[in-house]
Parts: structure tokens; C-alpha cells; sequence
């Protein structure tokens, strides 16, 4: 059960990978379109306006920021202060990742629920520009908050078989 | 919500380990709860927050930075260094600072300007001699500059928490930057010449100048790149957002176009990687809109401001304080959300002495920056050990002289405004 858990994970997280450098390259070129229209183009003598390009970039930079958070938690790879538990032996270590892990989770439950019922409530409004319901944008944050629960279970999991802690797991996801 | 739950908190929870994103939405989320406020005002703090055009400019310029490392940039900027002042006893060291100086003009970052000038120059001072903890501490305490000269993430992030304009900010690193720079080739000459180590080399004008020509012919599209940068934010030209992408679509012609050093495959590593570092620091400068608001609701910047103002009465007690809590603080938190979570609160007070936001912000940055290099989280250490191979505590020695140096500097830096402020 936990191993094709595992497995399908792991395709789900190269695939959260692929779309979150995707959309970060979808926003650098929506960006450049901006710059080119602006700039390059009147002196083509071509007035034209893209109004989408910041609003798109700006969407697209959000879902890759909650698919790249959900990537992080299967290594622990969100910014932290290991200092603590990398100093203390790996025994009472494990404990206080059990603990900080816990915390985390609670942190992300909160978003997977409330951030559901935000994007839920959100399906009758439309943006701005690009005229799609904003709940399609609100929805990357319970999304990405509920890979990032699995993951962190996971990555727990793997604190207590790992011979030496999650530090020889996060070597060898990388 | 009583005072003093905040900082208890943030600390029991930043010491086990909390992901600091996860520590400030916990208690944002708790403070919301107390005062019977709808979670949903957090959430719809942290969309707010992260739906900024100006915010941007952070995964651009980490993608950029990338994209230059591993398209061979930084190699030509060693070499070119190596052929100004690599001759000089001491010169490879001091090369190496150089390198991190001209790095830093087209990176944002201190640990990635650390990560793409050690992987060649530390190695190389190694094989000339220098002991390799020397070395390691060279780049480490050079990388810091990477924060401090312009691009420089942890500006962009202060410029969008305090209100303060990023390009002001840009300008003012440029003094500090070189004043850092500086000195710290100097002290690597110096150690040189008293240990004995880096012979000069004796070499004629002749030789020195054809070299220097050969190397700048080679590296003259990655010197180009910080004019492009910075002379287009200055015009007005571009936005920092907007020079940000500029960046990252330079850097993709030059690396994938000219110097052909990056293949297709490795750059969609390049992306993803990217990608996640953005995904990290976006997540906590996020989660710090809706923390910010919690505080502003239990009125903390304010008493912050009362009790430093009970402590120092003027502007270089004060300014005093500052530097010594971020010394501190910045041994254990990173740069950026050091930056996020205490600039808004000192800032006002730091005005209320009459000190200028964008000098403020230079003092911040130039410090938090030193807690790159300080165990026990230090990433410009970490890295520079890494890529030396050279345990921690050997650098720890080397090191201490290269803390001294940049102390020095920062409260340079601190008392004479007119170094920050220059171009004004």
C-alpha cells in the first residue's frame, strides 16, 4: 500500500516538477511578450497591446509556487533552521522531526481547507483581463497544499527507515 | 493576544525545525483564531501577496543566476579576473574576490554567486598552494556580495515589504559593494605576503595586456549583461520586474546561442531547479503577508518601537542595537526572512530617528549578509566547505579574519550614510 503509494507519488511529483518549471517559463515568456510589444515593436511602427501578459504571468508564477512547495516537503527541502535537530543524535532527532513535521501539517490542513473553500467561492468571479474564473487560480493553494500533506508523510516515513535520518533519503532524491 | 506569545512561539517552533513558512502561518492562524477573525483573511493575505508583478523579479533573477552558471559565464569572468590581478603575490585569491564582485552585478543571490565562482576558483587556488580552508573562506566571504552589489534579491524583497523603490536600493549597494570588495582583496594580498604563499608572477606589460584583451574579448557579453540590467532599470526604461526577465532572456541567448555551454536538456533542469528555490522563498514572503498583518493587529511593531526607543534615545545607540540583534538573528535565520519578518517592524522606528529607508535597508542587508558565513546556518559556508572539501570547523579560523574585515565594513557602513547614499 505505502510502496505504490510511493510510486504513484513519485510520478506525481516529477509531474508537479515539469508544470512548475513550465509555468515559471510560460511567465518568463509572457513577461518577454510584454517587453517585445512595448518596445520593439513601435519601433516597427506596430501599435499593438497585450493586456494579458501581466495578469497571465502573475497566475502562472502562483501555481508554480504551490506545485514547487508540494515538491519540496517529500525531501524536506522547505527553508528551515536544522540547526537543532542535525545536531542532536539521530534517536531523539527522529522526535523532533515527528514534531516539526506535525506542525507542518497542521499549517498545510489549514490551507487544503480553508484555501478549498476560498477557491470554491471564488468560481463565480472572473479576472480581470483573462476572463477566467479566479477560483481556477485560488485552487493551486488546497491542491498544492494536499500533495504537500502526502508528501510529508512520506518524507516521514522515510525519517524512521532510513538507517541514518531523512538527510540519506534527500541525498539520494537529489 | 499577549505580547510576549509571539516571539515564544516563533522560537520553539523555528528551533525544532518549522519550515519558517509553516512557523508564521501557524501563528498568524492562531492569532486570527483568537480574536474570533475568519481564517480565510490569511489566506487572502497570502494570494494578495503573491499576486505582485514587482514580486516577480525574485524567481527571474534565480532563474537568470542559474541559467549563467551553467551556461559557462562564471569561468570567463575567472579567467578574466585571474589575467588583471592574478600575477600579484596573492593575486589568484584576490582573482577570486574580483570574480564574486563582477558575478554579483548579474546575480541576486549570495550563496548562488558562492556556488558559481568556488566550483572554479577553489580548486585552483588549492592546486597554487593556498590552504584549501583559506581558500573555501576567500569565496565564502566574497559571495556575500552577491546580496549587496546590485541585482540583489534580498533588496527586492525589502523594497516590496517597507514601500522602499528597488532601484534606489540598487544603487545604493554599489558603494558598499565595492568598498567590500576591496577590501577584502586587500586582505587576501596582505595574508599573502605574511604567509608566504602565491608567488609573484613576473610577467611583462606586454604579456599582461594581450592576456587581458584575450580574456575580456571572451567574457564581453557577460560584462555587457550588468549594464544592460541596471542602465535599464536607471532610464526608466524598464521595470526591475521587467530587466529581471531582460536577464533571463540574455542570459538563454548568450549561453545557449553564442557559448553554446548549455544544452536543452540540462536547462530544463536549469528551470526546475529554479523553479523550486522560487517556490521556497515565495512561499515564506506569502505566508509573511498575512504574519504581518497579525502583528499590525496586536499593535507589535509599535510596542517594538516603544521598548527599542525606551533602550536608545538616539539614532547610534540605536543604530547599535540594530546591528547587534541582526548579528545575532542573522546567525540562525536566512537573509530573506530575516528581511520579511523584522524590516517592517524596525524600519519605522529607524525613521522616526531619522535615518533614511534606503540607508536602513543597506544596514540590514550588508549584516544579515555576514549570517551567510556564520555556522550554524550559514549557506555561503556550507557550500564553500562542500565544494573545498574541507570539514566546517577547519574554516572556522580563516574565517574569523574575513568576519572582522566585513564587521569593520558594515559599521563603516552604518555611520557614514554618504557611502549608501552616493548616488543620490
Amino acid at each position: 500500500m505505502i510502496k505504490s503509494l510511493e510510486l504513484v507519488m513519485g510520478h506525481v511529483n516529477r509531474l508537479a516538477t515539469i508544470c512548475a518549471a513550465t509555468t515559471m517559463g510560460l511567465a518568463t515568456a509572457a513577461v518577454l511578450t510584454q517587453i517585445i510589444v512595448r518596445f520593439a515593436l513601435p519601433q516597427l511602427g506596430i501599435v499593438i497591446s497585450v493586456p494579458w501578459t501581466e495578469e497571465g504571468a502573475r497566475f502562472l508564477m502562483v501555481w508554480s509556487v504551490f506545485l514547487g512547495t508540494a515538491v519540496l516537503c517529500r525531501r524536506g527541502g522547505l527553508i528551515a533552521v536544522t540547526a537543532l535537530p542535525s545536531a542532536l543524535p539521530f534517536s531523539l532527532a527522529r522526535w523532533v522531526i515527528v514534531a516539526s513535521t506535525a506542525c507542518t501539517a497542521v499549517f498545510f490542513a489549514v490551507l487544503l481547507i480553508v484555501g478549498w473553500q476560498w477557491s470554491m467561492n471564488a468560481w463565480g468571479e472572473t479576472a480581470t483581463v483573462l476572463r477566467i474564473p479566479m477560483g481556477v487560480i485560488y485552487a493551486a493553494m488546497p491542491i498544492g497544499a494536499a500533495l504537500s500533506l502526502i508528501n510529508l508523510a512520506l518524507y516521514l516515513r522515510d525519517a524512521f527507515s532510513a538507517p541514518d535520518g531523512p538527510s540519506s533519503t534527500q541525498l539520494a532524491a537529489e | 493576544m499577549p505580547l510576549l506569545i509571539i516571539p515564544v512561539l516563533l522560537a520553539i517552533f523555528l528551533a525544532i525545525g518549522v519550515p519558517i513558512a509553516a512557523t508564521l502561518g501557524l501563528i498568524s492562524f492562531f492569532g486570527l483564531w483568537q480574536r474570533g477573525i475568519p481564517l480565510v483573511s490569511a489566506i487572502q493575505s497570502m494570494f494578495a501577496s503573491l499576486d505582485s508583478f514587482s514580486l516577480m523579479a525574485v524567481p527571474f533573477y534565480i532563474l537568470a543566476g542559474n541559467i549563467m552558471q551553467a551556461g559557462g559565464i562564471s569561468e570567463r569572468l575567472v579567467r578574466l579576473a585571474n589575467a588583471l590581478i592574478g600575477w600579484l603575490r596573492g593575486g589568484l585569491g584576490a582573482a577570486a574576490v574580483l570574480t564574486s564582485m563582477i558575478f554579483s552585478s548579474i546575480s541576486g543571490s549570495s550563496s548562488a554567486t558562492t556556488a558559481a565562482v568556488g566550483a572554479t576558483t577553489i580548486p585552483a587556488m588549492a592546486k597554487k598552494g593556498y590552504p584549501k580552508p583559506f581558500a573555501a573562506s576567500v569565496v565564502a566571504a566574497s559571495g556575500e556580495l552577491g546580496a549587496i552589489i546590485p541585482p540583489s534579491l534580498p533588496m527586492i524583497i525589502y523594497g516590496l515589504v517597507t514601500n522602499v523603490s528597488i532601484g534606489a536600493l540598487f544603487l545604493a549597494g554599489i558603494m558598499p559593494g565595492l568598498m567590500i570588495g576591496t577590501s577584502l582583496i586587500a586582505l587576501v594580498l596582505v595574508f599573502a605576503a605574511f604567509k608566504g604563499f602565491d608567488e609573484i608572477e613576473r610577467i611583462t606589460i606586454g604579456q599582461w595586456a594581450t592576456e587581458v584583451g584575450k580574456s575580456l574579448l571572451h567574457s564581453l557579453l557577460a560584462l555587457f549583461m550588468p549594464i544592460l540590467i541596471l542602465g535599464g532599470i536607471y532610464s526608466g526604461i524598464f521595470t526591475p520586474t521587467e530587466a529581471s526577465v531582460v536577464a533571463v532572456a540574455y542570459g538563454l541567448v548568450v549561453s545557449l546561442l553564442v557559448y553554446r555551454q548549455l544544452s536543452l536538456g540540462e536547462l530544463g533542469r536549469v528551470f526546475a531547479r529554479s523553479a523550486l528555490t522560487s517556490a521556497g522563498i515565495l512561499l515564506i514572503v506569502a505566508v509573511a503577508a498575512a504574519f504581518g498583518f497579525v502583528l499590525t493587529l496586536n499593535r507589535v511593531p509599535h510596542q517594538v518601537g516603544q521598548w527599542i526607543m525606551s533602550v536608545a534615545s538616539d539614532p547610534i545607540t540605536f543604530l547599535l542595537l540594530v546591528n547587534v540583534l541582526l548579528l545575532a538573528l542573522g546567525m540562525v535565520l536566512e537573509t530573506l526572512s530575516a528581511i520579511i519578518i523584522l524590516a517592517p517592524i524596525l524600519l519605522p522606528v529607524a525613521i522616526s530617528f531619522g535615518i533614511d529607508p534606503v540607508h536602513f535597508g543597506m544596514i540590514m542587508i550588508c549584516n544579515l549578509a555576514i549570517g551567510m558565513l556564520t555556522p550554524p546556518v550559514g549557506v555561503n559556508l556550507f557550500i564553500a566547505s562542500e565544494v573545498a572539501g574541507v570539514k566546517l570547523e577547519q574554516m572556522i579560523k580563516p574565517l574569523l579574519m574575513f568576519l572582522v574585515v566585513l564587521i569593520i565594513n558594515l559599521m563603516v557602513i552604518t555611520y557614514v550614510p554618504g557611502i549608501s547614499l552616493f548616488f543620490r
